[in-house]
């Protein structure tokens, strides 16, 4: 043992999802709580221990080894030890010498575990939640932080999903690579929300954004390395994600006040990032079938590759926005391909597309009344403008979001005063 | 320099809901009080929460842990001080009071055998 040392950021949450994905796989989903417990009691063990000890030469060995004791203890005073996974492949070396097989299969029964979280029987905020949960190792509070949930409505509805997945769901060891081909496309899409849940809600709590994106990151660089699974989308993906991260710190001031891409320091953002994007980009176009992804990643890299603000090729872009709206024809959607033509100095054709998403009405999207408080300053009718700006403020849906409306409308008050 | 045992007590239910984050957080002030504390660490003993008790001439034994108590002894340090007023000041640093748990600090006797 050594002492005075400390654990790699998040090995606990990462372990804890590897741990679930694959004691979940040795002894079925039925044993499911028993061994979130024990993960929980593990992690206490651990705490006594190392607190005091010093932490263990292989920590990822010795909480999977107390783990799998702890589960195999429990079910035999249950009487349940005979439920152990007959499919379950993996012969547990204690001493592990053949390290490498034993963490292809690992990750292999994690990667099916992820697939299993993103079952079609679920709604799309159950899977991202089971997925946060049993693969990736976040905590209830964690979990409710993202989502502005209670804990104990996260802990309910991640109950809920469990009993679904249990009472019709194939084990997820049983999913054939068939199935894993056909629920592709979902997991791609939970993991594309994953990504946006931590990208563009600033609620706040930044380290939980980060995370969230840094996770759905990880998990689709699984899907990519597996050579049967990936598929050109996820390559499109992948290179959306990274041009996005690429400028998350960027994205945000100091106080967490967003900072609209025309004014964000172009320095602070992550050239290898985006070169790693930009290879995947040309991966994802081997392929004769466009996902949003690939049409997404292509809007974002245009934002990234340009050098400054003003040298965007917005022609590009209004294409691409054109091309989304064959995937994608909702508000936002619209609301970005109205921006892009404004800024392109198409002022008039974005003013009537605004015009109609405004008189479609019941909507409460701050953003459409944003891009129409700009239009309006950009032609000069600054009254008109205030009053867009003040609706996007009672529409916004953070804080944050609010701050940088709020100081948009000053400017403009200030810009409209008589001198 | 003397011999102290900090004996630790964990409140109750501080773990119950902690995500794996947290723990990871804990264990790393630990081990950061520990580097800290240099070579004034001696030792250290975590406990298990099983406990048997044995009371009285009739040898009474109950069975612990007793889930009613607040405070649970987690552990024990045996540290180097000078006093007990400097180990008393050391035993600040234990992370275990951040949750709300306490230390107790007991100079080991050290008088002579012969």
């Amino acid at each position: 043992m050594k002492v005075n040392n400390q654990l790699f950021d998040h090995l606990f949450r990462q372990q804890s999802g590897k741990m679930a994905s694959i004691l979940i796989g040795r002894f079925g989903f039925n044993n499911a709580e028993v061994i979130e417990d024990v993960i929980q009691d593990t992690f206490y063990t651990a705490l006594r221990l190392w607190g005091m000890k010093g932490i263990p030469e292989n920590p990822e060995a010795w909480l999977m080894k107390v783990a799998t004791n702890k589960t195999i203890n429990e079910l035999k005073k249950r009487g349940r030890h005979k439920e152990l996974n007959k499919q379950f492949v993996p012969a547990f070396s204690e001493e592990s010498e053949i390290v490498g097989a034993i963490d292809h299969q690992e990750k292999a029964i994690q990667l099916k575990a992820l697939f299993g979280c993103c079952s079609p029987l679920l709604g799309v905020k159950a899977q991202i939640m089971l997925t946060l949960k049993l693969v990736c190792g976040f905590g209830d509070k964690e979990i409710a932080s993202a989502f502005f949930m209670g804990s104990a409505a996260v802990r309910k509805a991640i109950y809920r999903s469990k009993i679904t997945l249990k009472e019709h769901q194939n084990y997820f060891l049983e999913l054939t690579d068939k199935d894993l081909q056909q629920r592709l496309p979902i997991v791609e899409m939970v993991l594309y929300l994953m990504f946006n849940e931590g990208y563009s809600t600033t609620n706040g709590e930044q380290e939980i954004n980060a995370d969230l994106c840094f996770e759905a990151m990880r998990l689709t660089e699984w899907i990519i390395d597996d050579k049967v699974l990936c598929n050109a989308s996820t390559h499109a993906l992948f290179a959306l994600m990274l041009f996005q991260f690429a400028r998350f710190e960027a994205r945000v001031d100091a106080k967490g006040t967003p900072i609209s891409i025309e004014d964000q320091n172009r320095e602070l953002w992550h050239k290898e990032l985006i070169h790693r994007g930009l290879t995947h980009q040309k991966l994802s176009r081997k392929t004769d079938t466009l996902s949003r992804f690939h049409i997404e990643s292509g809007i974002a890299s245009i934002h990234c590759t340009a050098s400054t603000y003003a040298d965007t090729d917005w022609e590009r872009i209004i294409d691409l926005y054109h091309h989304l709206l064959s995937f994608d024809d909702s508000i936002q959607v619209e609301t970005g391909l109205a921006i892009a033509l404004c800024e392109h100095g198409e002022v008039d054709k974005s003013l009537i597309l605004l015009k109609k998403l405004e008189s479609k009405s019941s909507n409460q999207f701050s953003v459409l009344f944003a891009a129409l408080g700009r239009v309006h300053t950009k032609i000069g009718e600054l009254e008109k403008a205030k009053s867009y700006y003040t609706v996007a403020i009672e529409y916004s849906k953070t804080r944050f979001e609010r701050a940088y409306l709020e100081e948009k409308l000053a400017n403009l008050t200030l810009k409209s005063m008589p001198r | 320099m003397n011999k102290y045992m900090l004996i630790l007590f964990e409140s109750g239910d501080s773990y119950a809901n902690m995500t794996p984050e947290e723990y990871q957080k804990e264990i790393n002030a630990h081990g950061q009080w520990i580097a800290e504390l240099g070579d004034r660490y001696d030792s250290g003993e975590p406990l298990e929460n099983a406990s048997f008790s044995v009371r009285g001439k009739d040898r009474m034994v109950t069975d612990g842990p007793f889930i009613e108590a607040k405070e649970l002894v987690s552990g024990f340090y045996i540290i180097k001080a000078k006093s007990l007023e400097e180990a008393t000041e050391l035993s600040k640093g234990c992370p275990i009071l951040n949750l709300g748990g306490s230390v107790e600090v007991r100079p080991v006797m050290h008088i002579e055998m012969k």
